[in-house]
């Protein structure tokens, strides 16, 4: 795929036999257009996989990296689903094709330059899980109205349950109540922090994995 | 016959020799003449066949329903189409030639909105029914309190069919639908799925089967 300064640029845009032209995110792109007829080789039936299952994975939640992932997609002109898209395909899949599967402790669901909160942990209770964390602030990073990002995705379920404005920072803990389901449920935790203008954000921070006990009747 | 429209630009429509040229959405398509095969299937054209005429004939009950729960005016697709693709992998079980729908793997509606917590079909002593639901205090995005509930009764056990669909009864914040009386004549087990659709009707949810239920009649 190449692409263009648009500064420089001044050709067509559009389809020219397979190859089609257009301008995104302020870039001109051009690429390949059109279905291959040809059998897929082995190593791209591994690549469509990984696509696929990374598509599956990011699908719930989409509008927890609109915001999440916002500030360095604009930085970098991409968007949050490019961003979300490429990290997890270089970094979050394990095993070899075709047992191919997302490793959740090497996911992330937000990217930028804050620093990373000391003191992070979670524990689990009857309403759901509590998060704690130092409330220590560090000069020019951490501001006490930075916002809690709270996101537990259920593969099971292929579902999420996050929270993108929670609590601010100075609260130093955190409830967040989760409705059971009728079968013991995964759930793989992550935590984030976002200033409150929304244009800073810290890489999100993986908690582990715990098991939602089962509803009783 | 292929006939003129006349007009600043017009155009042809209809049969011109092997060539059947007409208009779709915004589209003009052309495609050969369909004509009948003289070879015998084979047994993989055959099972394809009987997959396809069983999702088909299956969902073609569901029409309305369809209509509403895949939004695909932004795909060159019909909304059938684009149920029978999604279904036609997933809800035909067993081997040809006795493949059957799995009532409970029929996917009605699919979208990306956000469903309710544990939807559940309740009958009361004097016949009443109702469906309730739980929404969760935290709400993504996206969701609204007055996205639309909609429910559809189905029932295979008289050759003509009976469904009861609608779409106007509650909204995602009542909670509670109760289900008008028509429903308790239905004969047999009846089948009931749950979806939610946007308020401007664009962003359906991934429809759910609630069960199968025998009725009291009232």
């Amino acid at each position: 795929m190449g692409k263009a300064n648009m500064d420089s640029w001044d050709g067509f845009i559009g389809r020219v036999g397979n190859t089609v032209t257009y301008i995104r995110m302020g870039k001109v792109v051009k690429r390949t257009i059109g279905i291959s007829t040809k059998p897929a080789t082995k190593n791209q039936k591994k690549s469509r996989q990984r696509v696929r299952i990374t598509n599956e994975f990011i699908s719930p939640v989409k509008e927890f990296i609109n915001v999440a992932m916002k500030p360095e997609g604009q930085a970098l002109k991409k968007t949050p689903n490019d961003l979300m898209l490429s990290h997890t395909l270089l970094n979050g899949i394990k095993g070899e094709y075709p047992n191919q599967e997302i490793d959740f402790t090497k996911v992330q669901f937000s990217k930028g330059k804050m620093p990373k909160t000391p003191g992070l942990q979670v524990s689990q209770n009857d309403a759901g899980l509590e998060f704690t964390w130092n409330t220590e602030l560090i000069k020019n990073q951490f501001r006490h109205d930075d916002q809690l990002m709270v996101l537990v995705y259920l593969p099971e379920l292929k579902n999420a349950e996050f929270e993108t404005h929670a609590i601010k920072r100075s609260a130093g803990k955190y409830q967040f109540d989760m409705l059971k389901e009728d079968t013991p449920t995964r759930m793989e935790i992550y935590i984030s922090f976002m200033s409150t203008d929304q244009k800073r954000v810290c890489d999100s921070e993986y908690l582990g994995q715990l098991i939602l006990p089962a509803r009783e009747e | 016959m292929a006939y003129h429209i006349p007009g600043g630009l017009g155009e042809f429509r209809g049969r011109v020799a092997g060539v059947v040229v007409y208009r779709w959405r915004q589209l003009k398509l052309g495609r050969s003449r369909p004509g009948k095969s003289s070879r015998k299937p084979s047994k993989d054209q055959k099972r394809q066949r009987s997959r396809l005429g069983l999702i088909s004939r299956y969902l073609s009950k569901f029409v309305y329903v369809v209509r509403d729960g895949y939004n695909t005016k932004r795909m060159n697709i019909t909304s059938m189409n684009a149920a029978v693709k999604q279904n036609f992998h997933t809800a035909v079980t067993g081997e040809y030639p006795n493949l059957k729908v799995e009532d409970a793997l029929v996917q009605l509606s699919k979208g990306t909105l956000d469903h309710v917590y544990r939807p559940t079909v309740k009958t009361k002593e004097n016949g009443d029914i109702t469906v309730e639901w739980i929404n969760p205090d935290r709400q993504k995005p996206g969701v609204n309190d007055h996205d639309t509930v909609h429910l559809v009764f189905y029932s295979d056990a008289l050759r003509r069919r009976q469904l009861f669909y609608m779409d106007d009864l509650a909204l995602r914040k009542d909670d509670i639908a109760n289900v008008p009386d028509t429903v308790n004549y239905f004969k047999g087990p009846v089948h009931v799925w749950m979806f939610l659709l946007s308020a401007d009707g664009k962003r359906p949810s991934n429809s759910r089967y609630l069960g199968v239920f025998n009725f009291i009649k009232k």
